[in-house]
């Protein structure tokens, strides 16, 4: 089951707002398709993000996938510990939680209208 | 999309499935680097159902030999019975309609071809083959591969006959795990010691199921196409649709040992002659890509950092993250001038350009 206070895009990334900040992630599904992760490519602080478009890459033995950000706004904080040895871990220990890999300060108030509450994206992931 | 008749016991095991060459298979059950290192180690247990499986067949051996001798590249009249060998089946033109090994049988030949290929191989062979048949018997028999160092371990002791002094490329047949009739030959496509199991398609999940068993006593894992490929990548082993296509030069990628010019005419063999002798203007090489990210398919290679982008001097066919090596490591063309091992080149991945060397093939050899 996925964390009911988060959002989720169909591209499988998560999103919390606490204030004027999005914290965001990407799902437990998404870590477990992708599988044995090698590398994780995170925009800097301070870098500009524009919702629905690729804000970094997370690569996998298999495969390499962009990630999309669910939300417009500057990069305030990055997770730097999932660069280091054994950090993409994190991401398949605790993919809502200390897996998180960006906070944006948001530039405006984003539009959720495609995303999906917790019920409906496990509902999405099922059909899959 | 076709399934093998193992899919619902891959189902059961959780597996994560994607298509590959029509068929729905397994990618992985745990992960690909568990089942990777299980090989390495000890073992895992491959449904390689979906490859292709063919008979061929004359009124005399001799007839079959000589019938399919004309359409590959090895020698087949040499393949004593209890062999097998690898082989290309050339096209007219400068390419591959498949890469294949073939089981010489008391009396016919077993042909295994890459699943994806069996739709154009099937036509080829009933036109090209004359003076013998070919029989599609790829749904009546299905395929397990078991391989990893400990394999013998297992399949010891599920055989009815001995085959432990079974060499690499030799098979027999015998009764597994009570299904009688099995075909227990030393191949495989991982670069560790292993067998490959024909078995009627309705005995198939008896077989899977006692090797799993079996299996247990040495950690035996249930292993997808995720792993089968980065351990054939480890060893260099090439892929039809990556190092081996319709326009590649078998010979550039190396594949040599698998063509043979001291036998009669074949398909093929007038440019394979031309461009032995010639030798060719591109060769396969191993590349050990610096840094963190993984070279992958269609990659380009670049003699500097800052070529532009049409500079491109050479293509990544296959990448991967060498689980037992710990590196970044690819499978690419380049021109022969900079084949040479130790050659510096520079492979894009994503937006970036990175360090790479060509280094020798294969990456990973066991010991014996």
């Amino acid at each position: 089951m996925s964390p009911a206070e988060l959002k989720y895009a169909k591209s499988h990334e998560w999103v919390r707002i606490d204030g004027n900040v999005a914290t965001i992630g990407i799902t437990e599904y998404a870590v477990s398709k992708l599988t044995d992760l090698t590398y994780i490519e995170l925009p800097e602080e301070g870098d500009d993000v524009a919702q629905g478009e690729s804000f970094g890459e997370i690569e996998s033995v298999k495969a390499v996938a962009e990630l999309y950000s669910p939300v417009s706004g500057t990069v305030s904080e990055i997770n730097a510990s999932l660069q280091r040895s054994d950090g993409l871990n994190q991401l398949s220990s605790d993919p809502f939680g200390s897996g998180w890999i960006i906070k944006v300060k948001l530039s405006g108030t984003p539009d959720f209208s495609e995303f999906l509450g917790a019920a409906d994206y496990d509902k999405f992931i099922a059909d899959h | 999309m076709n399934t093998t008749p193992l899919f619902e016991k891959h189902k059961s095991l959780g597996a994560n499935l994607a298509e590959f060459g029509g068929f729905n298979m397994p990618l992985w059950y745990s992960s690909i680097g568990a089942e990777h290192t299980a090989v390495r180690a000890r073992a895992g247990i491959f449904d390689v159902s979906h490859m292709g499986r063919l008979i061929v067949s004359a009124d005399t051996i001799e007839k079959a030999t000589e019938a399919l001798n004309r359409v590959v590249t090895n020698d087949v009249s040499k393949i004593k019975p209890g062999k097998a060998r690898y082989s290309l089946i050339a096209n007219k033109t400068g390419g591959c309609v498949d890469d294949i090994i073939i089981y010489r049988r008391e009396n016919d030949y077993l042909v295994v071809c890459n699943a994806g290929n069996r739709p154009k191989v099937v036509p080829w062979m009933h036109e090209n083959l004359s003076g013998a048949t070919m029989t599609d018997i790829s749904e009546e028999i299905a395929m397990i591969a078991y391989q990893g160092r400990q394999s013998l371990l297992s399949v010891e002791k599920l055989a009815s006959a001995d085959v432990a002094p079974l060499g690499y490329y030799a098979f027999l047949t015998a009764e597994v795990a009570g299904v009688p009739d099995v075909m227990v030959a030393r191949t495989g496509y991982t670069g560790e010691d292993g067998f490959e199991l024909y078995a009627p398609a309705g005995k198939i999940c008896g077989l899977w199921d006692a090797l799993l068993e079996e299996g247990k006593s040495i950690d035996a894992v249930p292993c997808g196409l995720g792993a089968r490929d980065t351990l054939r990548l480890e060893a260099g082993m090439p892929l039809y649709g990556h190092e081996i296509e319709e326009n590649i030069s078998p010979l550039a990628a190396g594949l040599g040992f698998g063509i043979r010019f001291d036998k009669g005419d074949y398909i093929g063999r007038d440019w394979l002659e031309k461009e032995k002798n010639e030798g060719t203007k591109t060769k396969l090489v191993g590349i050990e890509a610096h840094g963190k990210r993984i070279p992958r398919t269609h990659g380009k290679l670049f003699v500097s950092e800052s070529d532009a982008e049409d500079a491109a001097v050479g293509e990544v066919t296959s990448g991967t993250a060498s689980i037992t090596l710990g590196k970044n490591i690819a499978m690419a063309y380049v021109p022969a001038e900079l084949s040479e091992v130790g050659t510096k080149l520079f492979v894009q991945i994503s937006k970036g350009r990175y360090p790479a060397t060509v280094v020798g093939l294969p990456f990973y050899k066991r010991e014996k």
